[in-house]
Parts: structure tokens; sequence; C-alpha cells
């Protein structure tokens, strides 16, 4: 596979607000790279989509959704865009060069322009025992079913949200035995629940599916709403789950396989080591990198699309692909305000019930910030709420410091599990809302590389100069 | 246990610690350990085991060494036949090993 | 919240922090005011080298200041683990520069013979050929010609020296205070107005160490502080089991297991992004040293500014116009911590430098055109 060094358009992630801005860009002859980590596209929402699609009477259960995909996912095939699988992306720079590695060498490739559609990852979940082996995110426990159509029997699924009932449902659908549902979100709805359900009801479609859902789930799991206090034990693996239910009694349930879920984030790390501007989302408890209507971020000529700016689902981040990449094809040519307002009513019906679920399924404070001082925060470097804490009582006036005091951010994840938690964290202590807090400040290579992989590109003069 | 649905089947064979194992080709190695009933795979610095968590290459639980010495995420790592893969979490490797 | 003290010291960096240490132990009541937390501090990019060798070629007294400074160094140690809350790991059994051609082995060679010859041989050292080296460190690479070995040389952890420092500050009643930019300073009756971010505050010592912030502040109290950035890159790559066993000046094994890997001496100003044909270039020596550093895993990269004065020695002045005024800088935190800590201490402390100080005073540039 030849790789040219220049394109007009490079596009990091290939989910669907990537393929979706590769197949516009190259309808209009521009000259794209699409790069993405894994071996095939339709990132983590249509994972694998097209090995599975031999398979789709199997894999039935994965619902109508997922099968949605295969469209876009052909059309991307189709397009004359260059698709580079097993790439990953560790800088970009500001003068728009992207370096990624590949099979054990690193490469250099400059583009006009460069959209980030990397998307999603799950909230750090640090409630006690959530790192014992065993323990998986639900996120996780859903790849394993679309890519490697594997799960397992009996298994306790804790948390909330979309993500948490499409896979249990899914789940139930394969033939795996649930072995018991631990459901977080509030029985009761609030007058701001009610105030937001009612533009919801613009996608009533996605509502509706929800309930059904869940009402196949209550109907055929050992189900417990509006628990509080969940807690994995174990000595060196996961052994039993503990909670509070909803009329205040303590509960255990024994299992070796507990699933958790809180929502998803924007995966910040690479706008963030670019240097675009992020802002804080009260809402979504996360941050987002600033951009405007069509995508574009604080650095002229780089967009960002999809939940990577912002969580809002697989159907919007196609429409933002696509707007992006329309954008990018008539750079020079300043839109018409029509076209703006038209653009923002467009997005506003794919994104209509997002208030409501972000206000339903908020994360519990007790998952934000661990109750107990024993329960890991920084997974990489094993780090203890109490080790944070003593750091924190020293005085710090934000996560950078707190990292140079006692190295929580400094492993390998590069504070993905345990950032947002951290700044919380500072947050309460220092009494400031989180936005005054930032974020620890990233820098590439934002994934891991190997000195050969990054000497490899002084030997070869690949490098721009 | 984790298994695979019903009627799925292996058809290739990887090497964990040199012991031969069943898998499909395409799975990754993260599912294949899984589904071994290895949850852990490596220790952290102050001797915690840990196992694959999120499948989706942001945790760096799932650690894993190849023959040639590199440390790399085994839910990154595409099942091939003969594949030899080594869990830091066991005895055998000593120096030049990651935790 | 009280203003006045026995002294403000600008700056929360291993600077400020080694000298505000070293006077609060001495009973003083100080007062220290530090930045916001993503501002440029060169005491987050460290190295840890508590290194002796190749230091002072052509100022004697800078030699003998780090020699100073690290034979103190074990005394900092004990009693920062003593009243503190973390190891600070500190080894000081020698360390090695590499030499990757002949050449360099033949420059580094002749550069240390000069400068033992004007240390009246008060350091040791000695050169090295690659058989002898491959005893003390296996696994050296081919292109490794031989190396400079000094037993003074040694490492610490950085980040915990500077925790330490912090937290050792606080237990004996330091006062800190972040988020306190300092923009104005008077002085009058011998006393020091200082303005910053928290409010405005007294005292009738005041040092400045704000490295590069220096340079805005030194003239508010008649000196010049003629300092610049210099950007330095460092590579860390995951935690692996013993492998380096003695510190080198370009790549040294933190006691945690991650290996550090340095180092540029870039005059880009003060861009501290990452520059991907220098992390290459540190990366591609890196594996010509040890080989088997070739697979393994970087995880993060670091990007600090040093602190360099015109010709890279410290510069520590004491105030004319202003007499209890102390303006101090240099880009060695680590190795020198020890030196600030007890003896530029001392000298704030009776309000005169002492007279080896005082050839580090920023005269020596005949500052005029800055």
């Amino acid at each position: 596979m030849l790789l040219n060094n220049h394109y007009d358009l490079a596009v990091i992630g290939a989910g669907p607000a990537g393929m979706a801005a590769a197949i516009e860009a190259s309808r209009n002859n521009m000259k794209v790279l699409v790069l993405d980590d894994q071996p095939a596209a339709g990132g983590q929402v249509y994972r694998q989509i097209d090995r599975n699609y031999h398979k789709n009477e199997e894999l039935f259960f994965l619902g109508e959704d997922y099968w949605l995909g295969k469209k876009l996912v052909d059309d991307f095939k189709h397009s004359s865009a260059e698709f580079f699988p097993e790439s990953r992306v560790w800088q970009i720079t500001l003068d728009k060069h992207v370096f990624f590695s590949r099979k054990g060498r690193a490469y250099q490739v400059q583009a006009n322009f460069i959209l980030i559609s990397t998307g999603a990852t799950e909230r750090p979940m640090p409630i006690p025992g959530w790192t014992l082996p065993g323990v998986m995110s639900v996120g996780g426990a859903q790849t394993l079913l679309k890519s490697n159509n594997s799960g397992a029997d009996g298994a306790v699924f804790a948390g909330s949200g979309p993500l948490f009932y499409l896979t249990i449902w899914q789940y139930l659908n394969a033939g795996f035995k649930v072995g018991a549902v631990i459901d977080t979100a509030p029985g009761r709805l609030s007058w701001s629940h009610y105030l937001w359900a009612l533009p919801a009801l613009l996608q009533l479609n996605l509502l509706l599916k929800g309930l059904r859902w869940k009402s196949h789930i209550r109907k055929n799991t050992k189900y417990f709403s509006e628990v509080r206090s969940v807690s994995i034990s174990g000595q060196s693996a996961a052994k039993s789950v503990s909670f509070i239910d909803k009329y205040g009694e303590k509960k255990k349930l024994n299992t070796s396989h507990v699933f958790l879920h809180q929502g998803v984030v924007p995966n910040v790390n690479l706008t963030m080591a670019t240097g675009l501007k992020h802002y804080w989302c009260p809402r979504q408890l996360c941050w987002h990198p600033e951009t405007n209507i069509y995508g574009e971020s604080s650095l002229e000529g780089i967009f960002v699309a999809g939940d990577g700016s912002g969580i809002a689902g697989a159907s919007a981040a196609i429409l933002a692909g696509k707007t992006a990449a329309k954008q990018i094809v008539q750079y020079s040519r300043k839109p018409s305000i029509f076209i703006t307002w038209l653009s923002k009513l467009k997005r506003y019906k794919h994104v209509a019930a997002r208030p409501f679920l972000d206000n339903l399924f908020r994360p519990p404070k007790e998952w934000r910030v661990p109750l107990e001082d024993e329960t890991i925060v920084c997974r990489c470097e094993a780090l203890k709420k109490t080790d944070i804490s003593s750091a924190i009582s020293l005085g710090v006036t934000g996560p950078n410091q707190l990292k140079s005091f006692c190295r929580a951010g400094m492993g390998r994840c590069q504070g993905r599990m345990c950032g947002l938690t951290i700044q919380q964290m500072i947050a309460d202590n220092n009494n400031l809302p989180e936005k005054d807090i930032g974020y620890f400040r990233l820098r590439p290579p934002i994934r891991p590389l190997t000195l050969g992989e990054l000497a490899s590109l002084a030997d070869d003069n690949v490098l721009a100069k | 246990m984790f298994r695979h649905i019903n009627g799925h089947k292996t058809d290739i064979t990887i090497f964990i610690d040199e012991k031969p194992t069943n898998a499909s080709s395409g799975e990754t190695v993260a599912a294949v350990l899984l589904r071994e009933n290895i949850y852990a795979v490596h220790t952290t610095p102050n001797g915690e085991p840990r196992g694959p968590y999120c499948m989706m290459g942001v945790c760096f639980d799932c650690m894993v060494t190849l023959e040639d010495g590199q440390n790399e995420q085994a839910c990154q790592i595409e099942a091939t036949e003969g594949l030899k893969i080594y869990l830091p979490i066991s005895d055998r490797y000593k120096v030049g090993e990651c935790f | 919240m009280k203003t006045n003290f026995d002294v403000i010291i600008v700056g929360g960096g291993l600077i400020g922090l080694s000298v505000a240490y070293g006077l609060v132990r001495r009973g003083h009541d100080c007062l220290l005011l530090d930045s916001s937390d993503t501002d440029f501090k060169a005491a987050r990019g460290n190295f840890g080298l508590v290194w002796v060798q190749g230091k002072g070629a052509g100022f004697p007294a800078y030699a003998d200041w780090t020699m100073r400074s690290s034979e103190l160094w074990s005394e900092l140690r004990d009693e920062l683990q003593e009243y503190g809350d973390c190891s600070l790991a500190l080894e000081q059994d020698g360390g090695v520069h590499i030499c990757l051609s002949e050449k360099e082995f033949a420059d580094r060679k002749a550069q240390l013979e000069i400068l033992y010859s004007h240390q009246n041989g008060k350091f040791k050292y000695e050169m090295l050929d690659r058989k002898a080296l491959l005893d003390i460190q296996p696994g050296l690479g081919p292109d490794v010609v031989g190396g400079s070995w000094c037993p003074h040389d040694g490492h610490v952890n950085p980040l915990y020296l500077l925790r330490s420092l912090h937290n050792c500050f606080l237990t004996r009643n330091g006062q800190l205070l972040h988020d306190a930019e300092v923009f104005d300073i008077t002085h009058e009756e011998g006393v020091f107005d200082v303005f910053s971010g928290k409010g405005q505050f007294q005292a009738p010592c005041l040092v400045l160490a704000a490295g590069l912030g220096n340079r805005k502040l030194a003239p508010l109290i008649g000196l010049k502080q003629p300092v610049r950035p210099q950007k330095g890159q460092i590579l860390v790559t995951q935690k692996i089991d013993k492998l380096i066993d003695v510190p080198m000046t370009l790549l040294r094994q933190t006691a945690e297991g991650s290996i550090m890997i340095g180092d540029s001496k870039e005059e880009v100003g003060f861009d501290i992004s990452s520059s991907i044909d220098i992390m290459a270039q540190i990366a591609d020596r890196a594996r010509r040293t040890l080989p088997v550093l070739e697979k393994q895993q970087i995880i993060r990269s670091w990007a600090a500014l040093r602190v360099m004065s015109p010709d890279g020695f410290p510069m520590y002045d004491q105030s004319e116009s202003c007499p209890g005024g102390f303006a101090i800088t240099c880009h060695s935190g680590v190795t020198l911590a020890a030196a600030h800590c007890f003896d530029m201490a001392a000298d704030i402390e009776a309000g005169n430098f002492s007279v080896g100080l005082q050839s580090f005073s920023e005269r020596r540039f005949d500052v005029s055109a800055h």
C-alpha cells in the first residue's frame, strides 16, 4: 500500500462521522485519507459490521440499528478515499502533519484539512472494586459481543444509560443468562426531566425504543432499580456486587462478571494534545472541543465531528461528518446565513432528546468521586482516593500540579481513566466549579509507540523539513 | 465464564505462554484470554492483578507481551494462526518484561 | 491572613522551594507566592540527575558549588524523608556520560582533562573504554565507544523532591499561596511591598526565584537577570524491570521502572510543543546506546523550558539599590537543591552572599543592552 505524502483531507477515525465525511469529500474530488486503529471501518457503533454481515442471521441480536450501518460502510468502501486500518495516530501538529504508527513503523502525512472523528469513550467509574479482574465496562462487554461474538453468563450489569439498556437487551437476545441488572437511574422524574421531555418528543422513536428495551429487561432479568452505594468485592478477581436497593436494604449478589456503565464522554486526548480549545459542558459533565456549527475547531482547517465533539449518537454523527466535509469542500466560500440556520435545524432533530437523556442518566456523584478512601482513582499508577486527597491537601491549583506531586495521570492511559475524577476532586476540595479547575495538559504521543518506531522517523528522512 | 455465542466455532490456534489455544480468526487476543478464564494478565506496580476492562484500547490494563518482546494491548491484537503471546503475570519472563 | 513576613519568596519551583524550606528550617517566617497550574514550570520537567561531571568548565566556582551540593545531598534527603511523606530514591553511586563515536570520546576526554586541571583534582573521574563500560552497564549497543564515569554522580526523583520540599515547607509553618502572580514590587524604608494576585504583602527580605519570570521582576528591585528559555524534551517509557544500572546523562531508570530519555537544547522561545524531529533524534540516540530499548513503548513525552543565563551558569544577585532583595536563577535545580537549601539560605539570612556566591553575579555579563 503506497502512502502519498499529501492529502486534501485527512480523517482520523472511521466511525459514522469519519465515514460520512470521507464519502462526501471524495465525492467532491478531494484526495482523502482515512486512518483508524481498528482492522476495519465502523468505529464503535458499527464495529466489525462488514465481517459480521455474513453472519447476520447468527448475529440478529445486535438489533436493526446496528445493521443500518452496513450501507454507510459499503459506500465508504466504494468511495475513492484511501483507508489505512490498524493505524494509530499519535500526533497532529499545528501545520497539519499527522503522525501515526502502523505495524511497527511510524509514518507522516500532511493534509490541507483534518477531521478528527475519534468518537467517545466511557466515563471513568471509580467505585470500590472497579479494577478487579472480571469487571469490565458495558462498552467492553458490547465489543466482546460485536467483534468477538462472545459474552458471559451470569453477569451483573450496574449503571444506567442508553448503551446500558441496549447492551443488556442484546445479551438477552443472544441467549446469555443475565445475572442481574442494578439500575442507578432515579425512579421519580423531577420537573426538569419533564421539561426536557418535551423537545425529546421530536425523537419519539428513540424514546419508545428505550422504553421497549427497559421493559424487556425488567421482565427477563432480576432487576433492581434506584440503587446506590454499589461496590464490588473480591481478592484477586470479582466475587460479588453489593448495593443498597430502593427500600434502603443492603443486597449482595455473587458473580465473577460485573459490567459497568455511566455514560460516554468525548475522547479528547487527541484534540487536547493538538492544541484545540475546549470548554466544559456542565450538562454532560465533560470537556468538548470548541467548534462552530460546521465543526471547525479553534484551529483553522481542523474540524471535529461525531461523538468526539459532544455526545449525540450515530445519526447526528453522520450528519456532522457530512456537514464538515461540505464546509471543507467549499471552504473559501462563506456560507449564507440561511444555510447556517438550515444546518442548525437539521441537526436539531437528531439531538433533541439529548438534554432529556443527559439529565435522566446523569452519573450519580458517588460514581464520579468515590465515597471510600481505598477505592482506586488512577488505575495506571494504582493510586487510591486517599493518595490523591493527601496530594491535593498540599495545596494544588489544578490537575497538572497534582500530577507532579503524586504521579496521577502519568501512566499509559494519559488520564483517560482518571482525569475527570481528579478534576472533580480538586473542584470539590477548592470549592470551585469544575470548569475553573481545568484538565491534564496532554501531549503527544497520545498513543504509545515504540522507541524504534519513533527513531525510524529520524533515519528514514521521512520528516518534512 | 465467557463463551462464544451458540453455534460459533473456533478455527485457528494461538499460543498463550506456549500453550496451544483455540481461537476464531479475527477476534482479539483479549477475547481469547477471557474465554480461557484468564482475567488477569499483568500486575500494577504494587502487585494488583489487572486484565481487560474497556476492550477499546483506552484503559491499558490488558497488556501482553509479543514474541519479539514488545508490549501490546491484547484488545488491539487480532488473533492469527500461530500467534504467540506471553503474559507478564507469569513468572517465566524476566529482563525486559514489562509490568 | 496576615501580610507581614520575615521573607517573601516569589516562585514555587525547585529554586524557590529549596531556599524557602532552607529559611523556614532556620526559623524564619516565610511566605511563598506561586503562579498558576499551567504556567511554564521548569520544576515539572526535570530529568532528575544529581550531576557533577563536566560542570563548570571555565567557571571553577560553579564546579565547586556543584561538588558542595552533591556532598550535602544525602543530608537533604535524610531530612526531607524524615519530615516528609515520600521516598526520594536518591542514588549517588556514580554516573556515566556515553560517547557514540571516537570523536565524541576524544572531545569528552579533552574537556574533562581541562576541567580536572582547573579543579586541582577535587573531583574524580575516569575515561572508560567500551569493555570497561560493559562491566558496569551490560547491554550497551555496538555504537558505544566508551564514556566518562564519575563516582560523584547520581540521580533522584525530582517530582518527589518538589513534593517533599513543598510538604516540609508547610509543616514548618511556611505560608504558600497559589495563583498569586506578582505584578509589582516597591521598596521603602527597608521594607518590600509585594503586589500579587492574592493580595499585598510586606517583608524586609525578598527572594525572586521565579525562573523565566525573574526577567520581568528583577528590574523592580534594581537587577537585570537576563534569562532566556531553552527547551528540553524528554521521552518516558513504560515501566520495565531493572535494566539500567547506572544513570547516564541522557538515560536513567526511575525507581518505579520507567526509563527517562533526554535530551535536547532548543532555542525556540516560549514554545513547549513537542517537535517530532527532536524526539526522533532523542529516540535514535537512546536505542543506539541500549538496543533493547528499541521495542519498549514510549508512553509520554515532556518538554520544559530551562532557565538559561547568557553563559549557562547560575545567576545569584543581591540588590544594591534595594538591600535585602535577592534574585536567583539556574537550570540545575535538582543538583543544586542541597546547596540552595543549606548554604544559600544561610547567606540570605545573613543578608549577604559569601564571596564564593558573589562570583555568580549578573555583573559578570557587563549587562547593558538586553
